[in-house]
């Protein structure tokens, strides 16, 4: 099982460990869990401490948000999330990369865990109670 | 080590071997700075609203911009994605995504 966990503002997180394989880059990012996201997706405060490359990306899509349209990149990759049984459950998945821009758009918006992988899983979401946990098979 | 195989198909070729053992520690070392964050959010932000702040194991460093603070983590070799970053907002605005 997964756990999740409630910020002081209500909004549910997940933490994981995500892996770029072509990009060869890794690390640690907080997701929140967003039942309405088309896409998992990686914002570009997140992806500068991770160190993606971000001129390397290569295939480009639009994708809409409350702010209009932006441009994304899509990248294979894998995040990792820690179960309760101290493992590693892998979940391959295709992520949503945007990159930073001068203004400075999205590098307040948190990085996104969406229905893709959420539609693997069942999900125990109880905030009265500060539960989230996760099933997965 | 948890490096390939199911149900990682075609992407497991391209993957550096994860270690798990140590691929959790650190999980859940950045989880408790994320944490550590979140409850010492108010306080720096009061001290430095508008800026980005770092927490890791060393403490916290705060700078004008995100790629300013990235650089100080730099400088003191800590591993950037163990740390805990956020931007100071004084005035945080409901999101919608």
């Amino acid at each position: 099982m997964l756990k999740g966990i409630f910020d002081a503002r209500g909004r549910p997180w997940i933490r994981g460990y995500v892996a770029f394989p072509r990009l060869a880059v890794k690390g640690f990012v907080n997701f929140l869990i967003d039942t309405g996201a088309d896409s998992t997706v990686i914002h570009p405060a997140d992806g500068l401490v991770i160190g993606i490359p971000f001129d390397d990306l290569d295939k480009p899509t639009m994708r809409s948000g409350i702010g209009g349209k932006q441009a994304y990149f899509e990248e294979d990759a894998v995040i990792f999330f820690a179960d309760d049984a101290s493992s590693l459950h892998p979940c391959p998945t295709v992520v949503s990369v945007a990159k930073p821009d001068v203004r400075g758009t999205l590098d307040n918006t948190p990085s996104l865990l969406g229905r893709p992988l959420l539609n693997s899983w069942r999900m125990l979401y109880d905030p009265r109670k500060g539960i989230i946990e996760i099933a997965y098979e | 080590m948890w490096g390939g195989g199911e149900p990682l198909g075609a992407m497991a070729a391209q993957m550096e071997p994860v270690d798990e053992v140590a691929t959790l520690r650190d999980l859940r070392v950045f989880e408790r700075h994320v944490d550590m964050m979140e409850s010492q959010k108010e306080e720096l932000v009061r001290k430095h609203p508008g800026k980005w702040a770092a927490l890791h194991g060393g403490g916290v460093v705060v700078a004008p911009s995100l790629t300013a603070v990235l650089e100080k983590i730099d400088e003191q070799r800590v591993p950037r994605s163990e740390a805990a970053v956020q931007f100071l907002d004084p005035a945080p605005l409901d999101m919608i995504l």
